[in-house]
């Protein structure tokens, strides 16, 4: 049975394909997309890179032309969280107390910040376009600034602000930045280019606590080694967790989660999921999954990983600092990931055998 | 009518692009898209846009010439 009247909750680029793909997809009932934030559906991508460097303004990073919506009648109800989930009675109740039933609920509420499980007094954290914009007001040349954790986005709001002239500290849990995602040779790589680009790197840095500055101006970090490093403001960039309070407690019949709240992690997997999850609503067969695809501009760097490289066994590296590649391999050989740095023209070859690997 | 407009300073040679609307988008030498034809009627080009993890991308419906 098709559903009449679809709800998804969560406007991030999962919960919007979700939408537009019930409509590519001939569906002609009822469509609401809830989103949280005030702001139609947009690139979260860009908010640590092109929108933090200045380069691309909020209305350059929206998804989708804003007459888009309407001319697909789907109904956009912006900066109204959904509070709760009547599973019995079928509706989602809205912060401004509004039921909305639904036939088909889509749950596309996407991930949140991480937080340090220290108090953390001042410090930014980057998820919206609202803290982008809070903390793209503090990078002011010439002031100082400190990212706690070494990810891709730390790194890439490392590289921003150093660009822009600020002088920027980084610290990492790790032995070197992302070692963890794409392993210790490539992490060598990357410690060296942040010295390179001036930015002062902890590595095997733990934070035992963050104390307002002197004067209550500023942040200071406190290590376990005892060592202080005070900054003017400091953005707290630890990876995120799934939004997951309006999950059913057990599968329901006609609720589906899609993107990160359901583990997607990447652009490419969200996007899939979506439009899987709206060939399901109608009960169509799903495409197949691509393979797991993130970029990132960092550091003088195009980074590219395609593949998933926890699974490898072996990383061959090969290259130059600033152009080079990494290929991830299980024991038996097969290619599972692949990372290229500033090698756009290798990306589609890789993707199309990663895909058929898959 | 649909009009393609690809920035390529947003293209990262991701290439779904071409498998989606191989008619109406190439990979350059540098390994990145350009369009093939402005304009086109070919709905896949849709797809294209869509594909693109870069927001790269953008298609616009205007009117036959």
């Amino acid at each position: 049975m098709k559903p009449r009247r679809v709800v998804v909750v969560g406007a991030g680029l999962a919960g919007a394909r979700v939408a537009e793909t019930l409509r590519a997809r001939g569906f002609d009932g009822d469509v609401v997309l809830l989103g949280a934030e005030p702001v139609a559906p947009y690139e979260r991508p860009a908010l640590s890179k092109e929108y933090l460097a200045g380069t691309r303004r909020a209305s350059q990073l929206a998804l989708r032309p804003p007459g888009f919506w309407p001319s697909r009648a789907i109904e956009l109800r912006l900066g109204e969280p959904v509070v709760g989930v009547d599973y019995g009675r079928r509706v989602v109740v809205t912060c401004r107390g509004a039921e909305l039933a639904w036939d088909a609920l889509v749950l596309a509420t996407g991930a949140r910040a991480r937080r340090l499980p220290i108090d953390a007094p001042g410090a930014h954290s980057l998820r919206t376009l609202a803290d982008a914009a809070a903390l793209r007001r503090e990078l002011a040349p010439g002031r100082r600034l400190l990212l706690i954790g070494g990810g891709f986005v730390g790194a890439e709001v490392a590289s921003t602000a150093s660009a822009l002239g600020l002088e920027v500290a980084v610290l990492e849990a790790g032995p070197a930045p992302l070692a963890r995602q794409l392993g210790d040779q490539v992490g060598t790589v990357l410690a060296a280019r942040y010295r390179e680009h001036g930015i002062e790197l902890h590595t095997n840095a733990s934070v035992r606590s963050i104390e307002r500055g002197p004067t209550s101006k500023g942040v200071v970090a406190v290590l376990g080694d005892g060592r202080r490093v005070p900054a003017d403001t400091a953005l707290v960039a630890v990876g995120v967790e799934p939004e997951r309070t309006l999950l059913p407690p057990c599968p329901v019949q006609a609720v589906y989660a899609c993107g990160d709240v359901a583990g997607a992690g990447h652009w490419t997997s969200a996007a899939h999921d979506a439009v899987a999850v709206a060939h399901r609503i109608l009960g169509l067969e799903p495409p197949p999954a691509p393979p797991p695809y993130v970029w990132s501009d960092q550091l003088g760097l195009r980074l590219q990983l395609v593949g998933a490289p926890g699974d490898a066994a072996d990383v061959e590296l090969e290259g130059s600092e600033g152009s080079f590649a990494a290929r991830y391999r299980r024991s038996d050989g097969r290619l599972v990931a692949a990372l290229l740095a500033n090698r756009p023209d290798e990306v589609a070859g890789l993707r199309r055998e990663l895909a058929f690997a898959a | 009518m649909f009009k393609i407009v690809i920035d390529r300073s947003l293209c990262s040679g991701f290439g779904a692009c071409i498998d989606a609307a191989p008619l109406a988008i190439e990979l350059d030498d540098e390994g990145l898209a350009r369009v093939v034809v402005r304009e086109t009627d070919d709905e896949a080009v849709l797809d294209a846009a869509s594909a693109c993890p870069m927001g790269a991308i953008e298609v616009r419906e205007v009117e036959a010439a």
